[in-house]
C-alpha cells in the first residue's frame, strides 16, 4: 500500500519537479541527481511525508537544501576547478529558453531559488519564505534583483513587485 | 501570468520534455538504505565511521610513501546494476547526431571535448572525472573515420545491433599511471586496471565536432574499469551502452555514393606517404591512401593487393599476398598534401596491412609491392631483420620468437 502511494506520486510529480529543479541548477543531470536523493528520502520515511498536505512540497524544499549544500561545497573548491569542472548538462532548448536558461545561471542561487519558487511554482511570497526559512522581505527583495537582472538581459516586461 | 511566469513554465517543460523517470525501484531501493540506517543503527554508524577515520588516517600517514593510492575493491558482493533495458534513460545529442541509453541509477557529466560525455553507475559517481576513475564510459561522438593508424593488439571486429561496424579492443594499465604513459602487457590480476576500446563506424553526415565537416565520423568509447571487482560488477551495463548507441537522424555509409559514376583509371592513384609504423617491436604495419588526380566526382571501389617478395619472387609465408577492398568517394575521400605532408581527408579509402614476426630468420631483404586495379605498381623497401631495422623510423627490439610469420589486412 505504501508502496503504490508512493509510485502514485512519484510518477505523478517526478517531471514537474524536475522541470524546476532544472530552472534552479541549470544542470539536467544535477537535477536529476539531487531529485532522486530527495525521493529516496521521501521513500525512507513516505509513512511520514504521506500525511503531509503537500508531500510535493517537501520533497522539492529537500532537493532545494541539497542543491544548497552542493553549491557550497563547490564555492569552496579552488576557482580553477571551478574552470576545469564539467560543464552542466543542458538539454536541447530553442534559442529564446537557452537565453532565459543562461540568464538564469548569472543569478545567485538565493534569486534562482525565489525567482521559482514565485513564477514556476506559483507560491506567494511568505510560502516561499517559509520554504526557504527566511524572512518575507528577503524573499521580496532577492525577487526584485532577480526579475531586474533577467530583464536586463531577457529584456521582458518587468512585473509588479509581488506581495505578500 | 506574467511573461516570466510562462517563460520559465516553457523552459521546465521543454528541458524534462524527453526525461523518463528513473526506474522507481532504484529510487526505492535507496530509500530502504536509507531507513536501515536510521535510528540506533544511524549512531552506531557514525561511531563506526570515526573509528574507521581514524584508522584510515594512521594508515595514510604510515603508508604515504609506500605505495601510490589505489581505488578500494569493493567489499561487498555485487549488486545487480543492470535493470531491464527498457526501462533505461536515453541521452540524445542531436548536435553530434548521438543517442545511446544507459541504466537508471547512473549518472552522466558532459566534458569539456566537444561531443564528449561520462558515464558512471551513482556510487562511483565521485571519481568519475577524475584519472583514474573507478568506473567510467567515455563517449566521444563526432570524431574521424573510424578506422585510424594507431593498431591496438587483440583488436576485434563487430557490429553494433544497428548495424554499425565497430572495432574493439581490450588493454590493461597500471591504475597509478597517467593517460599517454605505455600500458602494461602483464597478465590481468586483480589490481590492474581493465580498459576496454570501441572505435564505431558513424557514417556520413555534415554534423559532428566543429568545424563541421560532411563524411565519414566516428564515435569512440572507452570503458575504464580500476580492478577486477568493479569490472565484473558493472562490464555488462556498459556493454549495453555501447550496443543501445544509435544516430539520432540516419546517417549514409561511409563507404560513400554508389550511384556516382565509377572512377576512371586516370582519376586517382595509391599513395604511400613514406612512412612505417609498429604496433609493438613484432608487428610491422604499412599503411596509406588514395589520392584523387582529378575529373568529375566519382566512386571508387578498389582490391589492393600487399606482396612481400625477395628478388622477385614471394616469400612463403601466411597471407602473402594479402588484399582489402576500399571504397570511397573523389574527391572527397583523397588525400590531399597540406604543409608538405599528407592529410587523410575522409577515411574510407584508408588502406593499411600488417606483418607480424615480421624480423623471423630466412625474410632478409624484402620489398613490398602495392598492387591496385588501375595497373598502379607502388615498390617499398621493406624492414630489414637483418639489419633489424626498418627504413623510416629507425626501429630495434624485433626478434625471432620461433612463432609463425604472416601478412593480413588490418583491420
Amino acid at each position: 500500500m505504501g508502496d503504490d502511494s508512493f509510485a502514485a506520486f512519484y510518477t505523478a510529480s517526478y517531471q514537474r519537479l524536475l522541470g524546476q529543479l532544472f530552472a534552479v541548477t541549470g544542470d539536467l543531470a544535477e537535477a536529476e541527481n539531487l531529485l532522486q536523493e530527495a525521493y529516496a528520502r521521501a521513500f525512507a520515511r513516505w509513512a511520514q511525508v504521506h500525511a503531509y498536505d503537500r508531500p510535493e512540497a517537501w520533497v522539492r524544499r529537500v532537493a532545494l537544501n541539497l542543491a544548497a549544500v552542493a553549491a557550497k561545497r563547490l564555492r569552496r573548491r579552488a576557482v580553477a576547478l571551478w574552470r576545469l569542472g564539467p560543464p552542466p548538462v543542458v538539454p536541447e532548448l530553442s534559442p529564446e529558453l537557452l537565453d532565459l536558461h543562461k540568464a538564469l545561471g548569472t543569478l545567485p542561487l538565493g534569486q534562482r531559488q525565489v525567482i521559482v519558487l514565485h513564477h514556476l511554482v506559483g507560491l506567494p511570497v511568505e510560502e516561499v519564505a517559509r520554504q526557504l526559512r527566511v524572512p518575507a522581505g528577503t524573499v521580496k527583495s532577492r525577487l526584485a534583483r532577480g526579475r531586474d537582472a533577467l530583464a536586463r538581459v531577457l529584456d521582458t516586461d518587468r512585473p509588479e513587485v509581488a506581495q505578500g | 501570468m506574467n511573461d516570466l511566469d510562462a517563460r520559465l513554465q516553457r523552459l521546465a517543460a521543454e528541458a524534462t520534455k524527453d526525461v523518463t523517470a528513473p526506474d522507481l525501484e532504484v529510487i526505492m531501493q535507496r530509500g530502504r538504505r536509507r531507513h536501515a540506517v536510521s535510528g540506533p543503527v544511524l549512531a552506531g554508524a557514525v561511531a563506526l565511521v570515526l573509528v574507521l577515520a581514524a584508522v584510515v588516517a594512521l594508515a595514510a600517514v604510515r603508508g604515504r610513501t609506500d605505495r601510490p593510492p589505489v581505488a578500494p575493491a569493493p567489499t561487498t558482493a555485487p549488486t545487480s546494476t543492470i535493470v531491464s533495458a527498457d526501462r533505461w534513460k536515453t541521452y540524445t545529442d542531436a548536435a553530434h547526431n548521438l543517442r545511446f541509453r544507459y541504466p537508471p541509477d547512473w549518472v552522466i557529466r558532459r566534458r569539456h571535448q566537444e561531443g564528449m560525455v561520462t558515464l558512471a553507475p551513482s556510487e562511483q559517481a565521485r571519481r568519475m572525472l577524475a584519472y583514474p576513475p573507478t568506473f567510467a564510459v567515455t563517449v566521444g561522438a563526432g570524431g574521424g573515420y573510424y578506422i585510424g593508424e594507431a593498431p591496438e593488439p587483440g583488436m576485434t571486429r563487430g557490429r553494433l545491433p544497428g548495424g554499425q561496424p565497430y572495432l574493439r579492443w581490450e588493454s590493461e594499465v597500471d591504475p597509478s599511471a597517467r593517460p599517454g604513459m605505455t600500458a602494461s602487457t602483464t597478465p590481468n590480476a586483480a589490481g590492474r586496471a581493465r580498459v576496454v576500446g570501441y572505435s564505431i563506424d558513424w557514417g556520413r553526415d555534415c554534423k559532428g565536432v566543429k568545424p563541421y565537416r560532411c563524411g565519414p565520423h566516428g564515435v569512440n568509447v572507452t570503458i575504464h574499469a580500476n580492478d577486477t571487482a568493479l569490472w565484473n560488477r558493472y562490464i555488462a551495463a556498459a556493454e549495453g551502452i555501447v550496443h543501445s548507441a544509435r544516430p539520432v537522424t540516419p546517417t549514409r555509409p561511409s563507404s560513400g555514393n554508389r550511384s556516382l559514376p565509377p572512377c576512371r583509371p586516370d582519376q586517382w592513384r595509391v599513395v604511400w606517404p613514406g612512412e612505417h609504423g609498429f604496433a609493438g617491436a613484432q608487428r610491422f604495419f604499412l599503411s596509406g591512401g588514395v589520392q584523387s588526380l582529378g575529373g568529375p566526382r566519382c566512386h571508387l571501389r578498389a582490391r589492393l593487393e600487399l606482396r612481400i617478395q625477395r628478388d622477385g619472387q614471394r616469400l612463403p609465408l601466411p597471407g602473402n599476398p594479402s588484399a582489402r577492398t576500399v571504397e570511397g568517394d573523389l574527391p572527397e575521400d583523397g588525400m590531399t598534401k597540406d604543409g608538405g605532408s599528407w592529410v587523410m581527408r575522409g577515411g574510407p579509402l584508408f588502406w593499411s596491412f600488417s606483418w607480424d614476426e615480421w624480423c623471423n630468420k630466412g625474410l632478409e631483404g624484402p620489398t613490398l609491392q602495392l598492387s591496385a586495379p588501375n595497373g598502379q605498381r607502388l615498390r617499398i623497401g621493406g624492414p630489414d631483420p637483418a639489419t633489424n631495422a626498418s627504413p623510416s623510423p629507425a626501429f630495434g627490439g624485433c626478434q625471432d620468437r620461433g612463432q609463425p610469420s604472416r601478412l593480413a589486412p588490418w583491420p
